[in-house]
């Protein structure tokens, strides 16, 4: 059944998404049309600067309106009026926040394609890509790290960081709407403590790592020191991060079965 | 086995007691009416037969077991309120049940919707309201489940609608299913009641069969009810 | 069949009523075979499960058998049904009677009635 609400939790976000997406890319042809135009005939050079502002805008909106979406069809589709038919389906709940979650991921992954993609036919040149990747290996070699262990961490962190938000959001929403009335206020509630209480675990985090790694202590107050020698502190922050985002599900989960009260 | 089964069911919001020492059993091949004024604690108990909410003492058996992803397979929910995805279009709808209810008849809701005069590319959302609920019936009347929960199925609906509805609940009727109907309009729905449930403040005050009750107090269901519960 | 069913007394006891006038009437003929309950209660609009109680009702009155794997019929005992037909006819008259007489006419002026018609 997890493969049925993926078919139907992906059918949903696409619907909104896809649409933006086209945008998107629309836009960025326009800024390197534009582009072109403007370098034969300098007077309409405005136009390439609106299409820029409006790629530029669209660009950066791209993740932020990517989450909105996803938290609003979690919202509508398991809490709100939907919940009824959602929660009433044949399928373990947990199944229910997975597919969810994973949409939001894949969907995620998408829209950061779609950025991407975008930026290439705005903005390409030959060789550009060559220029940029390189820029980016000499700054992880400047900071004593292999770039690959560099570029694996950064996804990582990007991946966990959005879906840790992603989680967090549900799970407060979850918190927030078994209360009988202003259910967002209490959400928001909820968020900010949930926040409060990673903020905590980050900070026990730290301390257990210099607990483990002495050294740690002296590196932080260096201002010369390298990245590895805090790998240790970058180790244990990777794996809270991951933490982070299977705890906020399982507490989802579990919530969920005990605390629901659609309206 | 008996198809419903509450013992000793409580349920609590905080302080507040809404549901108060249910024992009752709901047979096979029935249809019970559960009537009560708004508040009596109808919902509540509907919710704790679809799992939707948790009982605070006691237990609710479906076919002998809690609750879960089973008994949704078999239970077949009509909620008070429009609970479908306004984006899809009816093919849509009819789509998502057949996938995730094996009990689900395609063909049969494409009939029925066909009589009501809708077709299966219309959206939901141009719909009025008084359509969306007559589509959501025939969703669930064409499942062929165990047992049907209609929540107001009547309520703030037109007498024409009205009577389909109850020709519809009557013709799916099968002697291995039950049908728990909720309403507080009783006069309308008493006639095709096998038995009923009589519910205040949270409390089984009776659960008789219909002609029984109506032969021993030479009244109908309503008239009896409104006594009852004078105010 | 377009029914109207009183909510105040058992259900099951007017559809027995109506058996009784379609049988005595002739509508339902002696041994013919008897709608199904399913398309009865159809008809009548109301629960199948009545229609069923109804039916025992008649079969304990002898006036409908059950084939068991053919169905219901009427009762091929002419008799009965005559029987029957007569009861009916008088609880009505009984019933007529005792209307007419509230309204202060007594038999006479009755009799005197019906000879013109």
């Amino acid at each position: 059944m997890l493969s049925k609400l993926l078919k139907y939790d992906f059918k949903s976000l696409a619907k909104s998404l896809v649409p933006f997406y086209g945008l998107v890319i629309l836009l960025g042809l326009l800024v390197r049309i534009s582009g072109i135009v403007k370098e034969h005939f300098p007077v309409t050079s405005f136009i390439n600067g609106m299409m820029l502002m409006f790629f530029i805008m669209l660009i950066v909106a791209i993740l932020f309106y990517t989450f909105f979406v996803s938290i609003r069809r979690f919202y509508r589709n398991v809490l709100k009026d939907e919940g009824y038919l959602t929660n009433t389906l044949p399928v373990k709940r947990s199944n229910i926040i997975l597919s969810q979650t994973i949409t939001s991921f894949v969907f995620s992954v998408i829209s950061t394609m779609v950025m991407i993609v975008a930026l290439l036919v705005a903005f390409y040149t030959k060789g550009s890509l060559g220029e940029i990747f390189g820029f980016i290996n000499k700054l992880f070699i400047a900071m004593e790290i292999e770039p690959w262990v560099g570029y694996l961490y950064t996804i990582m962190t990007m991946i966990t960081g959005y879906m840790s938000y992603v989680l967090i959001f549900y799970l407060a929403l979850i918190l927030g709407h078994q209360r009988y009335s202003n259910k967002i206020v209490y959400s928001i509630v909820y968020g900010l403590v949930i926040y409060g209480v990673l903020q905590v675990l980050s900070l026990i985090c730290v301390g257990l790592t210099i607990v483990i790694d002495p050294n740690l202590i002296d590196v932080m107050s260096n201002a010369y020191a390298t990245f590895k020698d805090m790998a240790s502190l970058f180790i244990s922050s990777g794996i809270l991060s991951i933490l982070i985002p299977i705890g906020c599900y399982f507490l989802s989960c579990k919530f969920i079965n005990t605390k629901l009260n659609l309206e | 086995m008996e198809l419903v089964k509450c013992n000793g069911l409580y349920k609590d919001y905080g302080f507040k007691k809404v549901l108060k020492d249910i024992n009752i059993t709901i047979p096979k091949g029935r249809i019970v009416g559960l009537l009560g004024s708004n508040g009596s604690g109808k919902t509540t108990l509907i919710k704790l037969m679809n799992d939707l909410i948790t009982p605070t003492k006691g237990e609710v058996l479906i076919n002998g077991k809690k609750p879960g992803v089973n008994s949704k397979k078999i239970i077949s929910y009509l909620p008070e309120r429009t609970y479908l995805n306004m984006d899809m279009k009816v093919s849509e709808i009819l789509e998502y049940f057949s996938d995730f209810y094996s009990d689900f008849d395609t063909q049969k809701a494409i009939k029925l919707l066909k009589k009501l005069n809708i077709s299966t590319t219309d959206r939901l959302k141009t719909m009025s309201k008084g359509t969306k609920e007559k589509v959501q019936l025939v969703l669930v009347m064409s499942r062929k489940a165990d047992l049907y929960i209609l929540d107001e199925p009547i309520g703030g609906v037109d007498p024409a609608a009205r009577d389909y509805i109850l020709d519809t609940i009557l013709t799916n009727f099968n002697k291995d299913a039950s049908i728990i109907i909720s309403t507080h309009l009783i006069s309308d729905i008493e006639r095709i009641l096998d038995d009923v449930i009589f519910i205040s403040n949270g409390e089984i005050v009776l659960y008789e069969e219909a002609d029984k009750l109506r032969k021993k107090e030479k009244k109908s269901i309503d008239a009896i009810f409104r006594e009852m519960f004078k105010c | 069949m377009n029914i109207e069913f009183d909510n105040f007394r058992p259900i099951y006891i007017q559809i027995v009523e109506q058996l009784k006038i379609a049988i005595a009437s002739g509508k339902y003929q002696c041994s013919e075979k008897l709608p199904v309950v399913r398309n009865l209660a159809n008809d009548f609009k109301v629960n199948p499960n009545t229609v069923q109680r109804a039916f025992m009702e008649l079969e304990n009155e002898k006036l409908v058998y059950t084939d068991r794997t053919n169905g219901r019929y009427v009762t091929n005992d002419k008799k009965l049904i005559e029987k029957l037909k007569l009861e009916l006819a008088k609880e009505k008259i009984d019933e007529f009677l005792n209307h007419m007489h509230n309204l202060g006419i007594n038999n006479k002026e009755i009799i005197d009635y019906l000879k013109t018609k």
